[in-house]
């Protein structure tokens, strides 16, 4: 099996000038930070924004990564000071609209939570969830048990092995099956954009 | 097994080192693995409720594109760690080289620059303090008179101070003053007209 695991191997090659190994570990983040980014930014487009900015930031930073820590605590500490500093930055600017009431009282906009409508192109996680909690009901047990033992207990394929009482090939080959089976009922939502 | 398999086992760190050069190698060809690869690690932040309210599919493509207009970077290589014999010869190397120059400077800060181990010493052989020292037997014999007598009396119970003073200085670690400029530092002609003075 590899010495390293995927991030270190991603990290060390990005360092090596290939830039589409980037790709992989914002593909493999991009979810965790938009959620942590959504603690501070509760504007859901800023979000994305500043999760943009926070995985372009860890780019132009990655040479003076050092590996001490694992590359998810690292952009995390990014994630969380990119952030603060957006905050920081909007409370500094002015109100781009000054609205007045009928009274001709200004209306006072900073209390009130800014009220934006979902984009077309943002997808309700709910919506995901329960076509994934679908597939996972109708997946056969020893499947089931093998992905779930994976990716909720964080079991290596060897514990999933001795717990599923199989060699490691046959476990490695049942979460292999049940991520397709998702990955086929999901990806049609995720091609819609 | 197939790429998508191998990709599974990948993203779980369960790949073979040339596997995972092999996948790695492919999926900056492939955009379908790299779609993949974003898939299945949707799953499982979903299944582990890591996923926001709200995902945006084409937050990846928007960084993706952002990202062409970066510089590429690039990390210094890191030096491979030598072997431990190796490390414990260099490690004896410096320690050596710190051992002596702590002691060389330690010479040199006792000694004064005089290369020699104990000035105390040095100054005590060189001097004998129970006669007039030559300056003060010049001093006085040219002041001459009750003055020259006070200058060679004050003398020759100022030197062996600075004698037993010496003998301490490498106790406490004071750089301290030249045997000869002790004795050079007194001025008997200051001395001598002091009591007119008053």
């Amino acid at each position: 099996m590899s010495s390293e695991t995927p991030d270190q191997e991603l990290v060390a090659r990005v360092q090596r000038g290939e830039k589409s190994a980037y790709d992989l570990l914002v593909a493999k983040y991009q979810h965790r930070i938009v959620k942590l980014v959504g603690r501070y930014v509760r504007d859901r487009e800023e979000a994305q924004d500043v999760a943009q900015e926070t995985f372009l930031k860890a780019y132009r930073a990655l040479p003076n990564f050092r590996g001490d820590s694992q590359f998810y605590t690292w952009i995390y500490r990014i994630a969380i000071n990119t952030a603060k500093n957006h905050l920081a930055a909007r409370a500094r600017r002015p109100l781009e609209v000054d609205l007045e009431n009928e009274d001709g009282e200004r209306i006072d906009f900073t209390d009130v939570e800014k009220v934006i409508d979902t984009p077309e192109r943002m997808l309700a996680t709910e919506q995901i969830k329960t076509a994934i909690l679908e597939v996972m009901e109708d997946l056969p047990d020893d499947l089931r048990q093998a992905i779930t033992l994976r990716e909720v207990d964080g079991l290596s394929y060897e514990d999933i092995a001795e717990a599923m009482e199989c060699p490691i090939g046959t476990v490695r080959s049942r979460i292999f099956r049940a991520r397709d089976a998702i990955d086929r009922r999901i990806r049609p939502m995720l091609d819609v954009v | 097994m197939n790429n998508y398999e191998d990709l599974s086992a990948l993203m779980d760190g369960e790949t073979a080192p040339e596997t995972t050069a092999r996948l790695l190698a492919a999926q900056a060809e492939d955009p379908v693995l790299v779609q993949t690869w974003a898939s299945y690690h949707l799953i499982g932040d979903a299944l582990r409720n890591d996923l926001p309210a709200h995902i945006d599919p084409a937050l990846r493509a928007r960084i993706s594109e952002a990202l062409k207009f970066e510089p590429t970077v690039l990390a210094p290589r890191k030096r491979p760690r030598a072997s431990a014999p190796l490390r414990w010869v260099a490690g004896a190397a410096v320690a050596a080289s710190c051992a002596g120059l702590v002691v060389f400077s330690g010479g040199l800060w006792q000694g004064g620059g005089q290369g020699s181990a104990n000035p105390g010493l040095v100054a005590e052989g060189s001097l004998d303090t129970s006669r007039p020292s030559v300056a003060a037997q010049t001093v006085g014999a040219r002041l001459g008179g009750e003055h020259g007598r006070a200058a060679q009396r004050l003398e020759n119970q100022f030197n062996p101070y600075l004698v037993r003073h010496s003998e301490y200085q490498m106790n406490t670690g004071a750089p301290g003053m030249n045997p000869y400029a002790r004795l050079i530092g007194h001025s008997p002609e200051r001395s001598a007209q002091a009591p007119a003075t008053r």
